[in-house]
């Protein structure tokens, strides 16, 4: 009696939160089908939403993306990215997955996503406004 | 607006943007992008049901506003912000005034609407799609913070003297 009273007192909070959760769990699940998590074939960089460069995924190495050339002690494989907020960006590329390597921002928050190996999920930094994302043949419609 | 409402509005603010910034020291305990704990949503949650809805938005408004002034800027977290309060707010006085929620399900879906609304304008900015694959995850966490987040208003909501007892201990006072 107590639980069917307190429902019904609280009917309009039960409401919103369940559909709300209904809407979350199918969103899950349609996640399953839009954003396919499968192994993918490159890595696909973006700065300031324009494709910088996309790598071999199978080819192990680190690129290096400077705010500037006066980045001190790193070899910059990209210069100009002005919206950097620390010297540089490094990403590295590992045995099929990506991370973020090395960052100079203040909160890191962009090394603490850690390493990612299946498609269709970002390493997103936002205050760099930059993107790293791996794809593969069959999201050809998520390319831009 | 009274002006009793109109101070307790710029206290809850300044609290709010107080908050705000205590939570950017405390490091980020998932590595998921774009998640926060939300303890400013405690104040507005809390405005919303001690002084109502036109101060619950003003509130918001400037909360949203005084955090790009001194902190993050008038960039790509603003309109972030924008979008995550924009939708968040008319979720609220929805869930408040048409469906006459507590609380409890006002806080628990406007966070998840605080979330949607940045996403979205996430989405719009860079013009692709992956930050959505995100979202769900994101959605889940926003609900449960803003569930914990409205047990704390609801306590608070219980233990502040609402504005007509206070109105009434100063008359008393004045009485006596």
């Amino acid at each position: 009696m107590k639980f069917l009273s307190f429902c019904k007192k609280h009917i309009s909070d039960i409401l919103a939160i369940g559909i709300t959760s209904a809407v979350v769990i199918a969103m899950f699940i349609g996640n399953i089908f839009w954003f396919p998590k499968t192994k993918g074939d490159k890595v696909e960089v973006y700065y300031q939403n324009k494709l910088v460069d996309s790598f071999d995924i199978n080819v192990d190495r680190t690129i290096t993306f400077c705010r500037d050339k006066s980045a001190e002690g790193f070899s910059c494989d990209y210069t100009d990215m002005k919206d950097f907020q620390g010297p540089v960006v490094q990403l590295q590329i590992k045995d099929g997955s990506i991370k973020i390597e090395e960052e100079t921002s203040k909160r890191k928050l962009c090394s603490i996503q850690g390493s990612i190996s299946v498609s269709n999920t970002p390493i997103i930094c936002l205050p760099n406004s930059f993107m790293a994302v791996i794809t593969g043949k069959s999201e050809a419609e998520f390319d831009n | 607006m009274k002006t009793t409402k109109i101070a307790y509005t710029a206290l809850f603010t300044a609290l709010a943007v107080l908050l705000h910034y205590i939570e950017g020291l405390i490091p980020v305990p998932i590595p998921i992008p774009g998640f926060k704990l939300g303890l400013a949503n405690i104040v507005g949650v809390f405005a919303l049901y001690y002084l109502g809805v036109q101060y619950y938005v003003v509130s918001n408004i400037c909360r949203v506003l005084i955090v790009a002034l001194i902190s993050t800027g008038f960039g790509t977290a603003f309109f972030l912000s924008c979008g995550g309060a924009l939708l968040s707010t008319i979720m609220s006085i929805v869930l408040y005034k048409l469906l006459k929620c507590s609380v409890y399900g006002t806080s628990t879906v406007s966070a998840c609407f605080h979330v949607l609304g940045q996403i979205l304008v996430y989405i719009l900015i860079t013009t692709t799609p992956y930050m959505l694959s995100y979202f769900p995850i994101l959605a889940v966490l926003s609900m449960v913070s803003g569930f914990l987040l409205a047990i704390l208003a609801d306590i608070l909501l219980k233990s502040v003297p609402s504005l007509k007892q206070r109105r009434g201990y100063k008359k008393q006072r004045d009485k006596a």
